[in-house]
């Protein structure tokens, strides 16, 4: 079964790269532009992982994480953000999100950091 | 006693009186009697010299006696016959003072025999008369003024006359001249009264009237002497008065001390009854011991000082002198001391002796009590006032204390030491200085901001935070944030005003640092954002997602993606060095062996060296080496260092030697690369200072790295410098001490 991925940015160049390379690599992924419509989609698309970009019109990604992981939290959630704040690390990881990583990135190094959350999202779900 | 006596002579002279009185009323009666009897005899028994004038003429033609005109006339027989039966005395003297004939009478009143007088002359009967006799002109001239001027007067003269004993006579006399027929005077005729009895009489009744007067003198005394007393009685009863109604005490005591009287003020104060305290020594009641002696006014004194030597040396210091004053205590009968003021003065006899002395004592209770809450509160005042100053001087704030003046002047008057630290002023630089004294004159915004405050400050009175830009001594700008209040008296006349200043520099300065940090992570975030697309773009081309590349294409990518890897990390850069500018970056030291950081980095670098055919060696005296420094801030260190020794040098290798000294430790990365223009070596450590090279289009420089290094070796108290040679190599050294101090 391929896994899907959300890919949640309201810069469209971004979501575009990640979807055409993840694609590639054989992930069934969607996109959302917004927090909002990122829920939505989390609720009708129900990805297995979700790469959240922080700084989102309407509902931030903080928010969106929040949310999600306390609905679905085997949904793995990778922030990808341009921002250097250390609250934000700090405040992602209060808020239950897997793993963080700093705009910009290698594209391989995001898959490896994909992979590596669903391995252990999936350990604990087996344990459960 | 007195009193007594003075009563007895009174009835004694009394008694006197009346003897005396009726004495004189009997002597006055038996004169009047003598008086009578003389009258009557003079009438009867000699007519020849009451009706006489002063002459009497013998003539033998007159038969026995005939008076012609006023002037008698007898003859010889008939004188003779008169002056022998006559019971008066008499005697007949001739015109030279010689006494020619006596009768009976008159020899028995003068106690002579009747021969004695055949020698005798007038002067030894009047020796008043005086050696008259033997000159017949003398004698009858002397009797004529004689007669002339008693006489006329007169029908008789009194006079003394002595006896043959020389015993004084009191006799009438009465003398008539006698004269023959030819008027020619032929000696005179004395007639002799005995007036003994009467003039015994009469010097009784003048010496009793004398009496009399003395007695009667002494009355009137009496009177002067009563009053007197009921005087003395009125003012000593006035000085009782006046004594016992002093509301000080009053001592009254011997020239030695003792007390003799003490007002009821003077009992009370010391709590004992008057004569509990007569005859006692002040000293010996009132001496203390050395303990605690609880006191009227709320104090306790200890009483070492007044010993019973202290008291009585005092008493002789002050019975010595002539006025003294003592203040001191006296012990009340229950022990409790009463603070006490004595004037010490002296009553004297009349000779100047000092007799009694006089002691004035006033209670002090009321004022000690007075005097303690005075000094409470002044006391209270002075701690008040030291913790007004505290805070005064302690505050962190600058104060400064203005006078008003009229106009809405402010001149200094009292600064903090804060003000001082804040402006580099003393205060005596600033005394009398108006507040304007600090304004920047160059600047007309500040004038503005400055004016504005004067207005809402000093005209309106309106308390707020003002921000003013001030001068300091020196000359720099401070911005401060004031407020302040008015001084004002009583009456609510503004005396002054108290301004706090505050130093805004750190404010501002940490506002500016917060804003800058804040757009350089905007720009930070707005950079990565399009890099990100760029980089994932590149990405997807050279991992060949939209077809295969020729070579040339990959190349041009290869550029694009060096490139956009460069400017993330100039974008990193700028943010740390930002931080380690502004001061946002600590470093955690801990005791952390140094030689295994340096052969850490050696290892992470050892490709890129060995890629170049580059050695890399690390040479160490020691192979253990314990310092307190922060493990990834001193690998980032190494990395920067070594790596950039690497990207500058094509052939030969990299050293990396480690020093241990006693206190520090110098590293020093040397490498036989290219080396630094020596005029370019004091900017190798300046922002965005690259070296030109020709080479490499991979990991180029971002000109921070130096820069970045160079800051936090010294975050850790250490020292970078370089030495190169141009085309040689460089060698970059650090030194960090062992313990960051």
């Amino acid at each position: 079964m391929r896994k899907r991925i959300l890919v949640a940015d309201d810069e469209a160049s971004i979501t575009k790269v990640l979807k055409d390379r993840f694609t590639h690599w054989g992930y069934e992924v969607e996109t959302a532009s917004d927090g909002e419509e990122t829920l939505k989609k989390v609720a009708s698309f129900k990805p297995h992982f979700i790469l959240l970009d922080v700084r989102m019109p309407k509902i931030n990604g903080i928010e969106v994480a929040e949310r999600t992981k306390k609905e679905s939290p085997h949904i793995g959630i990778l922030v990808l953000t341009a921002s250097q704040s250390e609250d934000v690390v700090r405040v992602c990881l209060e808020k239950g999100v897997d793993g963080y990583m700093l705009k910009p990135f290698k594209l391989q190094r995001v898959k490896e950091k994909v992979e590596e959350i669903l391995e252990n999202l999936e350990a604990c779900s087996d344990h459960d | 006693m007195r009193n007594k006596g003075l009563k007895d002579i009174k009835e004694v002279a009394t008694d006197e009186l009346t003897q005396v009185h009726s004495r004189l009323t009997y002597l006055e009666d038996k004169l009047k009697k003598l008086l009578n009897k003389e009258e009557k005899r003079i009438k009867d028994e000699l007519e020849i010299t009451i009706e006489s004038s002063y002459e009497i003429i013998i003539d033998n033609r007159v038969k026995t006696k005939q008076i012609i005109g006023n002037k008698t006339m007898v003859n010889k027989k008939y004188l003779d016959e008169i002056v022998r039966k006559c019971k008066e005395g008499v005697f007949v003297i001739d015109k030279m003072g010689n006494i020619k004939v006596v009768n009976r009478k008159i020899v028995s009143l003068l106690g002579y025999k009747r021969e004695d007088f055949k020698d005798m002359t007038i002067e030894s009967i009047f020796p008043l008369l005086g050696q008259t006799s033997g000159h017949p002109d003398v004698f009858t001239r002397q009797m004529r003024f004689y007669y002339r001027r008693e006489e006329y007067k007169y029908p008789y003269i009194e006079r003394t006359v002595l006896d043959k004993n020389k015993n004084t006579i009191f006799f009438q006399v009465k003398a008539s001249i006698l004269k023959d027929s030819n008027e020619q005077m032929m000696g005179a005729v004395f007639l002799m009264r005995d007036l003994s009895e009467r003039k015994k009489v009469e010097d009784e009744i003048k010496k009793g009237k004398g009496k009399l007067e003395k007695i009667v003198e002494s009355t009137k005394w009496f009177e002067i002497i009563e009053r007197l007393k009921k005087d003395l009685d009125e003012k000593n009863k006035y000085i009782d008065q006046l004594f016992e109604s002093s509301l000080d005490g009053i001592l009254i005591g011997e020239a030695n001390g003792i007390m003799k009287r003490v007002n009821t003020a003077y009992a009370k104060l010391m709590d004992y009854s008057p004569h509990e305290l007569i005859g006692k020594h002040p000293a010996e009641l009132s001496h203390l011991e050395d303990k605690e002696y609880p006191t009227t006014y709320g104090e306790k004194i200890n009483g070492s000082a007044y010993t019973k030597d202290f008291l009585e040396n005092k008493m002789v210091e002050l019975i010595t002198k002539e006025k003294a004053y003592y203040e001191g205590y006296l012990k009340r009968k229950d022990g409790v001391l009463v603070p006490i003021w004595t004037s010490v003065s002296w009553i004297r006899d009349d000779k100047g002796q000092k007799m009694e002395g006089l002691n004035i004592v006033r209670d002090l209770t009321e004022k000690r009590k007075t005097e303690m809450e005075l000094k409470k509160a002044y006391n209270e005042l002075q701690e008040a006032n030291e913790y007004l100053e505290n805070i005064f001087n302690n505050s962190t704030d600058g104060i400064a204390v203005f006078n008003w003046h009229e106009g809405g002047k402010l001149s200094f008057y009292r600064i903090n030491k804060s003000f001082g630290a804040l402006f580099g002023y003393e205060e005596s630089d600033l005394l009398g200085k108006n507040l304007e004294f600090l304004l920047p004159g160059e600047k007309e915004e500040y004038r503005l901001q400055f004016h504005k405050f004067m207005k809402a400050f000093i005209q309106e009175r309106k308390i707020l935070y003002y921000e003013l830009h001030l001068r300091d001594k020196s000359g720099r700008i401070i911005p401060v944030e004031t407020n302040g209040g008015f001084i004002k008296n009583k009456e609510g006349v503004t005396l002054g005003a108290e301004l706090i200043f505050r130093n805004l520099t750190e404010r501002k300065r940490a506002k500016e640092i917060e804003m800058k940090n804040e757009f350089l992570h905007e720009i930070s975030h707005e950079l990565r954002t399009p890099l990100t697309s760029i980089k994932g773009s590149l990405d997807n081309l050279l991992d060949g997602i939209a077809g295969e590349l020729n070579d040339a294409q990959k190349e041009y990518l290869e550029i694009m993606n060096n490139e956009s890897n460069r400017l993330v990390r100039l974008i990193n850069d700028l943010l740390e060095l930002n931080k380690l500018e502004v001061g946002s970056i600590t470093i955690t030291p801990e005791e952390t062996e140094y030689i295994s950081i340096v052969a850490q980095a050696v290892y992470n670098l050892k490709n890129l060296a060995f890629e170049k055919g580059l050695s890399i060696d690390i040479e160490s005296s020691t192979s253990q080496l314990y310092l307190k420094a922060d493990r990834d801030r001193m690998n980032q260190i190494l990395i920067n260092l070594i790596s950039n020794a690497i990207k500058f040098t094509e052939q030969g290798g990299i050293k990396v030697i480690v020093e241990d000294h006693v206190d520090h430790v110098v590293t020093r990365i040397v490498d036989t690369g290219m080396g630094i223009p020596k005029d370019e070596l004091e900017r190798v450590f300046d922002k965005f200072y690259q070296l030109r090279r020709v080479d490499s289009k991979k990991n180029k420089g971002t000109g921070l790295g130096l820069t970045i290094t160079k800051s936090l070796v010294e975050l850790h108290g250490g020292k970078i410098w370089v030495e190169s040679e141009e085309g040689k190599g460089s060698e970059f050294c650090f030194r960090l001490p062992k313990r960051i101090r």
